[in-house]
């Protein structure tokens, strides 16, 4: 088919119609959210002009803010226990065929439904007579942010010539150094990139940080916050919240995928 | 003169597969070797063992004397071109070439100094700042050469270094090697799977089979004087006959007896195979004493000479004649020819394994 | 090479087998224990919470969960297929950017997500405000709190993961069986119906199968988008663990969901190795 048929074909502009329409059902209920952030009334039905007043509010309210920041600690500290872990992990399963029982590990937290997870975490923590807090939900983010930064760092290692591994080691380095100054930097972009999905993961997860935390706000992290306001009482501050984490996941998101697109060119 | 490299009775199995089963050789200081066969014969197999990164179970490796058969791969005196050159895609050129000797601790302007001469040896000069993936296949290849080289090392390794290459940058590389070895005095050993490039490029070749060595020695005793019919088909190309001494002659079916070499080596009446190279047989358009007579059944024209495919009459036997350009017959042949074939007793080979 | 293997090898596997493999386990025993008095656990082996949840109630609650979820893969299919082929015909340079575009929202909080359709399906929300403002409709429509927010919550959420699998298989087929087919005389309907759609069955199985699963367990969307007032089984488990306090319960439904989910797993697995070991033996 030429080039002309092939653009006056209509079944490609139904096509290309259809995948517009995707897009703005995906998009939609997000630039909703976007502009009724700025909405003074702040409820959907009408817009009484443009205002900041509710991110103003959003500042001031004590607990949403304690939410976030109880987000970030089980963000920072699980992303960094699984960025190590997971990496190690990769590096350990691509060095030779892994046995099909260790891919299954791998991959079960992230096929295992979250609630099955949660429920499962918290019979644990239970029978260990563990006290709940930020650290039983770190440990428990760090399980599936494992599995998750293992498996993006390991799609990093298809385009890795592993020759250059042996050709380090034929040049005389050692086993560490070889790490050090070859697989590494080589490694490094698919790193920090799972790093900051995994990072994204954890703040946005909700259920598993539900079963886990415990009683008290001192463990109520940000998913949680936003839970209990949509159940028990939703207040226009939260557009305005939405709007600022979706900013925030995007532009994680955004970045991780420069990183790792980047040395595939 | 004492090897450099003796490798005795060095074997690796992987699993029920042998894949090296029983080498002895040696490598003199200051040689050009080459490694030659099909692919499977073992032959990458055993370069991994000589570089280290396998084990053999049984055999030992010595470099000038020392048994190196448990020594690691960074610390023999030994370097590796890799097929895939293996560059380190985050360094430049530069930065490549001078990671062996950061390894042996040198730093500084005596490093430097190292670098810009391997670089030089290579003629890469130019390309020292850029990266790995703004060069050429050529010039990827002379990184991983000048890599390997700059350690100075007492024997360098290269996995079918041309391969990769297209025809006319393989000719050129072919000479650059033969250069470089010369010009450094370093030994190089040579994996590949082309024959002429072996015979090109190397001083000595081993031709293996299977994880054994079929033949070993000068690419001119390898072509002329194989020992065997896999030599005699995997070197050049060969006609063959099957047939029985008689008397003062090897009698073939359907051909009557032919002039061969070395009779009174082979027993009466003992089967053996005629080898023939197709250059050596002699084609006329006119009968004479003892010829055979063939038509033609089809030929190439390769520029510098041509190959003619015949059926000899009666029997229907093909044979292969290569004619130089300016023969007589080269112009005239045409399927369906008439022409007469022989050759002299002492270019045809009997070989009996 | 080995103890470095270890080292490697070693923190993932006891994170994963300690906080993963243990907590699984017990799950699966669990539901053989009974519920303690004041909502612990009592050690005494019972096979009754497996004969309970097989009651009539659970059961349907069960077939509900897998209605919906049927549901939800169906119109994910319907929306996804057609967006991925799209996606597929495009030059390859903006093939990527365009499938960054599709997983961005999932990359968003799921939370809020599903609060953005509230505030679109609510009595007084977008969608209802504005058909009635065009003159449309009097009565603002039930879009909410009922199994259609439900589905529209479920479907919003996973059909990226459709498309990215549908992709994935339409975009290995090439542009040259489709353009053979047509040479030899068939229309694009068909050509779709007899080679396109055959060939990238896998993709379909592998995203009705992920999208599927992760509906049937979801407990987010029902909880937020039913009201509260419908119940699958991700709100079951929620009940039984955190209400009913009968874990042992709850711990036998959240297995029979695994059990479910690995058998749906399995099909799709022999169905692909099955459909490979055809196409080798043709070939």
């Amino acid at each position: 088919m030429s080039a002309a048929a092939q653009r006056a074909d209509p079944v490609r502009h139904w096509l290309q119609a259809h995948l517009g329409l995707v897009y703005l059902f995906l998009y939609g209920p997000i630039i909703v959210l976007i502009v009724l952030s700025f909405n003074r009334a702040g409820l959907p039905t009408a817009w009484t002009g443009f205002s900041t007043e509710w991110y103003s509010k959003l500042a001031a309210n004590a607990k949403i803010i304690n939410a976030v920041e109880n987000s970030l600690v089980v963000a920072f500290v699980s992303t960094a226990i699984s960025t190590v872990i997971g990496t190690l992990l990769a590096i350990g399963m691509e060095a030779r065929r892994p046995h099909p029982a260790l891919e299954a590990l791998v991959a079960a937290p992230m096929i295992i439904p979250d609630i099955v997870l949660a429920i499962a975490l918290l019979s644990f923590f239970s029978l260990l007579k563990m006290t709940l807090g930020l650290h039983s939900i770190i440990l428990a983010h760090a399980v599936f942010n494992i599995a998750f930064v293992c498996t993006v760092v390991r799609t990093r290692f298809k385009h890795f010539d592993r020759s250059i591994v042996e050709a380090s080691i034929d040049l005389g380095a050692g086993a560490f150094t070889t790490f050090r100054r070859v697989t590494l930097p080589v490694i490094a972009p698919g790193v920090i990139a799972a790093a900051l999905l995994a990072f994204t993961l954890s703040i946005d997860e909700f259920i598993i940080a539900y079963f886990t935390a415990g009683p008290g706000s001192s463990s109520t992290t940000f998913p949680m916050q936003i839970y209990a306001m949509i159940r028990f009482g939703v207040t226009p501050e939260i557009n305005a919240v939405a709007t600022i984490v979706m900013g925030v996941s995007f532009v994680l998101v955004f970045l991780s995928q420069r990183l790792n697109r980047e040395v595939e060119a | 003169m004492s090897a450099l490299l003796e490798i005795a009775g060095v074997a690796k199995s992987f699993g029920t597969i042998r894949a090296v089963d029983g080498i002895d050789l040696a490598v003199a200081p200051n040689e050009f070797f080459a490694l030659l066969g099909p692919s499977g014969c073992g032959k990458t197999t055993l370069l991994r063992l000589i570089a280290g990164f396998e084990h053999p179970d049984r055999g030992t490796v010595r470099l000038d004397g020392a048994d190196i058969t448990a020594t690691r791969p960074n610390k023999r005196p030994i370097n590796l071109m890799f097929q895939s050159y293996a560059l380190f895609p985050h360094m430049t050129v530069f930065a490549n070439v001078s990671y062996g000797l950061e390894m042996e601790g040198l730093r500084g302007a005596a490093l430097k100094a190292r670098v810009e001469q391997a670089l030089g040896l290579v003629q890469l000069t130019d390309q020292a700042g850029r990266k790995p993936h703004q060069l050429s296949g050529g010039q990827k290849q002379r990184v991983a050469l000048a890599r390997a080289l700059v350690k100075r090392p007492k024997l360098l390794l290269l996995d079918e270094p041309l391969g990769a290459l297209d025809k006319k940058l393989r000719e050129k590389m072919q000479i650059e090697l033969k250069r470089l070895q010369q010009e450094t005095g370093i030994a190089f050993l040579v994996v590949t799977h082309d024959q002429e490039e072996a015979l090109t490029m190397a001083d000595r070749i081993a031709l293996l089979d299977h994880g054994k060595i079929a033949q070993l020695g000068r690419p001119r005793d390898l072509y002329e004087r194989p020992e065997s019919r896999f030599v005699a088909d995997f070197v050049g190309q060969m006609n063959f006959f099957e047939g029985h001494r008689r008397g003062a002659g090897f009698d073939v079916a359907g051909l009557g007896l032919l002039p061969a070499q070395d009779l009174d080596a082979l027993p009466e009446g003992a089967a053996a195979s005629l080898a023939v190279r197709p250059e050596r047989v002699v084609l006329s358009a006119d009968p004479a004493p003892g010829a055979l007579a063939a038509s033609v059944v089809g030929s190439a024209y390769m520029g510098q000479d041509m190959v003619v495919h015949l059926a000899l009459a009666e029997s229907g036997l093909p044979l292969v004649a290569r004619l130089a350009a300016s023969h007589r017959l080269a112009s005239g042949i045409e399927n369906g020819s008439q022409v007469h074939c022989s050759w002299a007793a002492e270019h045809a080979r009997l070989l009996v394994k | 090479m080995t103890s470095n293997r270890l080292l490697l090898l070693g923190p993932g596997l006891a994170w994963l087998t300690g906080l993963l493999i243990l907590p699984c386990g017990l799950i699966f025993v669990l539901g053989f224990f009974e519920r303690g008095v004041y909502g612990g656990i009592d050690y005494t082996f019972t096979t009754e919470n497996f004969s309970r949840a097989a009651d009539p109630l659970y059961a349907g609650i069960f077939l509900y969960s897998a209605r919906i979820a049927l549901t939800a893969v169906v119109i994910s299919l319907l929306i996804g297929y057609p967006a991925a082929y799209c996606i597929a015909q495009q030059p390859k340079s903006r093939q990527m950017p365009l499938l960054i575009l599709v997983m961005m929202p999932f990359w968003s909080n799921y939370l809020i997500r599903t609060y953005a359709w509230i505030v679109l399906l609510n009595r007084e929300g977008l969608i209802n405000g504005a058909l009635i403002n065009l003159g449309a409709i009097v009565e603002p429509l039930p879009l909410l709190y009922n199994d259609f927010a439900i589905v529209v919550g479920l479907v919003y959420g996973y059909v990226p993961f459709m498309i990215l699998a549908l992709y994935s298989s339409i975009s290995k087929l090439g542009p040259e069986l489709a353009e053979a087919s047509t040479d030899l005389g068939a229309d694009s309907w068909r050509t779709f119906l007899r080679i396109t759609l055959p060939l990238t069955l896998p993709g379909i199985a592998a995203g009705s199968v992920f999208v599927f699963v992760l509906s049937i367990g979801n407990f987010v969307t029902p909880d937020l988008l039913g009201g509260g007032k419908r119940t699958m089984l991700g709100n079951l488990i929620y009940d039984q663990f955190l209400t009913a306090r009968d874990w042992p319960f709850g711990a036998t439904l959240a297995f029979l969901l695994v059990a479910l989910m690995m058998l749906l797993l399995t099909l799709q697995a022999v169905f692909v190795h099955r459909r490979a070991g055809n196409e080798e033996a043709r070939a």
